[in-house]
């Protein structure tokens, strides 16, 4: 792919979709602003969200009289806060991304999504930061609410080449230490690294209070391993060449490759993230929406 | 052909070719590819390998397939091949010997038919019969097996010897040009080493068949003889065959075996009748021979038959040998002299007038020599041919028309008889009869000695006498010839130049210095004889010796018998006897011994030879008594014999080294009671061709080969 302008990284289609969803946090998130997105800290904000029996040393200003008059039993008002969410992009920069079997690389997707995303979080004025990564976070733009830093993020992408192996774990572990104010954890990669260990990043991301939204990107040739006769697979980051003829070992491969998907699924859900296999052959607006529309029905309180 | 194998390695050169062209792809997701490879590595790597054999093995057998194989193989059915064959079966006389059940013969006849009912479906054959020429029977190989059974049925022992050479040398020449895979000669013969005495050329010949794949087998059906007796020789030894008069005949008896022989039978009977003499031999050592003489009377005058038989041995066919004769009521002769002299005892005429008829003078119209005394100036009344012989003595000269008379009498089977004398104009008789109508042997030269000097004499030659006139004098019981006192006598100048009067002039009888006394010369039908001397005492004493009598009458035996020498033959030999101008045209049956009455015979029809009317037959391969029966006169039977090679009687077999030396180019099988020839021939065959099975071994491993890629390109 020739080098990109920073705004061709969004594409219109799926800015267009995406907008009229929004980011919404599939949990309630802390925010500093009140604004779309409910807070996890109940409080004396607006929204009622339940009773609770009054315990010794609760202020007794949250008392709810009602039912003490009516009931004569002391019960507590709790409210939910309505906060702003911090989006954290992680984006896969190892050399893995580069394959793309059409005109697009994983990393080009990605780099799509992920300005796509940023864009549309900035949008609605939650906090974003962007980081990319192969063993190592290489690029780390923190988090803005402003607009502005759009511009920083779209060009870190561009200018962003990939040269290293991938150490996916090592790289989520340490997100979740870095992370102070909790937010959601988009992770964009292949995830062509130790599942048990990737999961295990997850789950730490998780444990630290944030939520995890993992996109999967697979290249189509990736998941249908359509190739025929006698094929030298010259791998990325400095794995040796195999030579083989693929149509004998499609099955296995894709047997191998399912189980692999299927466990990296079943982690994510048992650590309550979302899981989302993209397809870099499918429009990335499809994708995206899917994921949007998705996310909308299964969060607790949809956004306006 | 089969350097082809070497395409092998086509597959394997194209396997390793595919291996360097690989299309190349950079790829991520390497470590579910590297999983996968390993899990499937070894079943990839064995399904490589069994397509690279299976590719290997198909182009193998595609060249072989082309290379027409054929293997070695006691199988057979459907794999075996079409053959092309030459059976050569052996029907010399040696093959009629047996061991006591069966003969050789009969013996090859079968193996003959096991050969044919072993050929494949398809395969043809020819006939050879063997012996010392070639009889194709079947001279082209032939898909009817009925035929060649018929063939093979009909065959018969000849009375020839044996030379496999020329029928090895045909049959391997017939089949060199052949096209078929499988080609093979089969010589069924006894193993007689005579039949391989060009051992040499046989030996040339089985190589360069090896060489063109030809597959000989020599299948010896007989087994080494320690015994065995054969009639040599059975003739007449009379020098007449007249009615009413004994006739001797002697036969020669030849032990051929390695064992002594005592109290050998020979018998001898006529026309099929029963024995008519008989004589025991004592003896006969090994390796030697016994003549005996046995007599027979004939009562009519005609053509007969004669069988001299011995004990019968394990060889039957040389116990038996036939003649033919035809026997005179009387023999007229004519006597014409030329110098009657002033007494009757000074003429030749005299002389020889006693000595044709030795009788008293009463029982002379009975005797069967009538001779008529007539001179020279009675010639021209005189029919020649009321006559059987005529004798010149002394003529000087005679006329044109008497010399045309006596030429045309000559060429048509008479005989002619010349005493020269003192008269005699040997100029006139060299440049006439010599020169111009080749009637006489020899020239007549000078005249050597001088009869008036009685005390100088030369004598005829006291032994080694060759000619069948003299050759009794061979035996000194008959008296002697040298006793005979010569004074003067012509020389005779045979000639030595002309091939044609030497090969028909023979000398009968010498001097003892050497020079010619008697020649005779054949001419057309009849003979001519040139005496250097005279028949009476004017110049030898000869017509006062003892022997002059049976010379004459042995003479005018073998002049009037010229006509019936032929009725006697060998083996191979042609038939040929003049007949009267009638019959000119006429067809003639010839029917051969010992054929059944519905078996073919010899069909021929009077033809001129040399401008004579005469039956000519020369398919005289059976020994034995031929009878020839001609258009409109059926109830007179000519006959004549035919007598074997006696050569095929020396049994000895084939010795160890040559057994050897055949065996080295051939597949030799010894004949032996309960093997199967057919199992032994086809565990030699060359073999079954594997071209079909090849085919269809092709044809399924490229099936396999593809249900297998195709399975194995399946995705997994």
């Amino acid at each position: 792919m020739q080098k990109q302008l920073p705004y061709e990284l969004l594409d219109p289609k799926v800015i267009n979709q995406a907008d009229k969803l929004g980011i919404c946090a599939r949990f309630i998130v802390e925010g500093y602003m009140a604004g779309e997105h409910k807070s996890p800290y109940r409080g004396f904000a607006i929204e009622f969200a339940q009773h609770r029996e009054y315990s010794p040393g609760d202020d007794i200003r949250h008392l709810d009289w009602k039912v003490l008059g009516k009931t004569d039993r002391y019960y507590v008002k709790q409210y939910e806060q309505e906060t702003n969410f911090i989006a954290y992009v992680l984006l896969d920069g190892s050399e893995s991304m580069k394959y793309g079997s059409g005109q697009l690389t994983k990393l080009d997707y990605g780099k799509i999504m992920a300005a796509c995303l940023s864009y549309l979080i900035l949008l609605q004025r939650d906090a974003v930061a962007l980081g990319i990564f192969d063993s190592s976070l290489k690029h780390y733009i923190p988090r803005s609410d402003n607009r502005s830093a759009l511009v920083n993020i779209l060009n870190q992408l561009v200018n962003y080449n990939p040269d290293g192996k991938t150490n996916i774990a090592t790289v989520l572990h340490n997100m979740a230490l870095q992370i102070i104010k909790k937010g959601i954890v988009i992770l964009i990669s292949d995830l062509f690294d130790d599942e048990n260990k990737i999961l295990e990043g997850i789950q730490h991301l998780r444990f630290c209070g944030n939520e995890v939204i993992v996109f999967h990107t697979m290249d189509p040739y990736e998941l249908e391993f359509p190739f025929r006769g006698l094929v030298e697979f010259k791998g990325l980051e400095q794995i040796p060449k195999i030579l083989t003829r693929p149509n004998e070992i499609r099955k296995s491969y894709l047997n191998e490759l399912q189980s692999f998907i299927n466990r990296i699924r079943e982690g994510c859900e048992k650590n309550q993230c979302h899981y989302i296999l993209v397809n870099t052959g499918q429009p990335l607006n499809e994708v995206l929406s899917g994921y949007l529309a998705f996310r909308a029905k299964t969060t607790t309180r949809v956004s306006r | 052909m089969l350097i082809g194998i070497s395409a092998i390695s086509i597959p394997i050169i194209i396997h390793l070719l595919n291996r360097r062209k690989f299309q190349r792809v950079i790829w991520a997701a390497m470590r579910f590819l590297k999983t996968s490879v390993q899990q499937n590595q070894r079943r990839i790597h064995l399904e490589d390998i069994l397509l690279l054999i299976m590719r290997c093995l198909l182009i193998a057998i595609i060249v072989l397939t082309l290379a027409r194989p054929a293997i070695k193989s006691s199988a057979t059915g459907i794999l075996g091949a079409k053959t092309t064959s030459i059976i050569i079966l052996d029907n010399s006389y040696s093959m009629s010997a047996s061991d006591g059940t069966s003969d050789w013969f009969t013996r090859g006849q079968n193996v003959a038919y096991e050969i044919i009912s072993n050929m494949q479906p398809g395969s043809s054959s020819a006939l050879f019969l063997a012996s010392d020429i070639v009889r194709p029977v079947i001279p082209e190989p032939t898909y009817d097996v009925n035929l060649l059974r018929k063939a093979i049925k009909e065959a018969r022992v000849c009375g020839r010897t044996s030379d496999l050479l020329p029928l090895i040398k045909q049959a391997v020449e017939m089949l060199k040009v052949r096209p078929a895979i499988r080609r093979e000669i089969y010589t069924i013969t006894d193993g007689q080493s005579l039949a391989w005495k060009n051992m040499k050329e046989i030996q040339n010949l089985f190589a360069e068949a090896k060489k063109e794949n030809i597959q000989v087998s020599i299948i010896l059906v007989g087994e080494p003889q320690e015994r065995n007796l054969g009639i040599n020789r059975f003739s007449v030894a009379s020098g007449l065959c007249p009615v009413n008069q004994p006739i001797r005949f002697e036969v020669q008896v030849n032990n051929y075996g390695e064992v002594e022989e005592k109290d050998i039978k020979v018998n001898l009977s006529v026309d099929d009748n029963p024995p008519c003499d008989e004589v025991v031999i004592d003896n006969i050592p090994s390796g030697t021979s016994k003549t005996v003489s046995l007599f027979a009377k004939f009562y009519k005058d005609g053509f007969h038959s004669l069988n001299s038989k011995i004990t019968g041995d394990r060889l039957p066919a040389d116990d038996t040998l036939s003649l033919a004769i035809k026997t005179v009521k009387e023999v007229r002769i004519l006597l014409v002299d030329g110098n009657p002299g002033a007494e009757a005892r000074e003429g030749q005429a005299f002389f020889l007038k006693n000595a044709i008829q030795p009788v008293p003078p009463a029982e002379a119209p009975q005797y069967f020599l009538k001779p008529t005394v007539v001179y020279v100036k009675d010639l021209t009344n005189i029919k020649f041919d009321d006559f059987d012989v005529v004798f010149l003595l002394e003529v000087s000269e005679l006329s044109d028309q008497t010399i045309n008379a006596l030429d045309y009498f000559v060429n048509r089977g008479g005989g002619l008889v010349i005493f020269p004398g003192p008269l005699t104009a040997s100029r006139y008789y060299n440049n006439v009869l010599f020169d111009k109508f080749s009637l006489l042997p020899a020239k007549l030269g000078n005249i050597k000695g001088d009869y008036n000097n009685r005390e100088l004499f030369f004598s005829f030659q006291s032994k080694d006498y060759n000619h069948p006139i003299v050759e009794i004098w061979n035996d000194p019981s008959s008296g002697t010839l040298s006793s005979a006192k010569f004074y003067a006598a012509y020389d005779l100048l045979v000639p030595q130049n002309n091939s044609n009067s030497v090969a028909n002039t023979r000398i009968i009888l010498n001097y003892n210095d050497g020079k010619p006394a008697i020649v005779e010369k054949a001419k057309g039908f009849g003979r001519v004889v040139l005496f250097s001397s005279t028949a009476n005492t004017f110049w030898n004493d000869l017509p006062v010796r003892p022997a002059f009598v049976p010379l004459i009458h042995r003479l005018i035996g073998s002049i009037t018998t010229r006509q019936f020498e032929n009725l006697t033959l060998r083996v191979g030999d042609t038939f040929i006897y003049r007949v009267d101008k009638e019959s000119l045209g006429k067809d003639v049956v010839i029917i051969p011994p010992g054929i059944s009455t519905n078996s073919p015979r010899g069909l021929r029809r009077v033809e001129l030879l040399n401008d004579l009317p005469a039956i000519q037959y020369d398919e005289t391969d059976f020994s034995g008594v031929y009878e020839v029966l001609m258009e409109g006169n059926v109830h007179k039977v000519i006959k004549f014999a035919v007598q074997f090679n006696p050569i095929e009687s020396n049994l000895n077999f084939l010795s160890k080294p040559q057994l050897d030396l055949i065996s080295q180019y051939t597949y030799l099988l010894h004949w032996r009671q309960g093997v199967s020839i057919r199992d032994e021939i086809q565990k030699n065959r060359f073999g079954i061709e594997l071209g079909m099975p090849f085919a269809l071994m092709a044809l399924l491993i490229a099936i396999t080969e593809s249900a297998l890629a195709q399975y194995f390109s399946k995705t997994k």
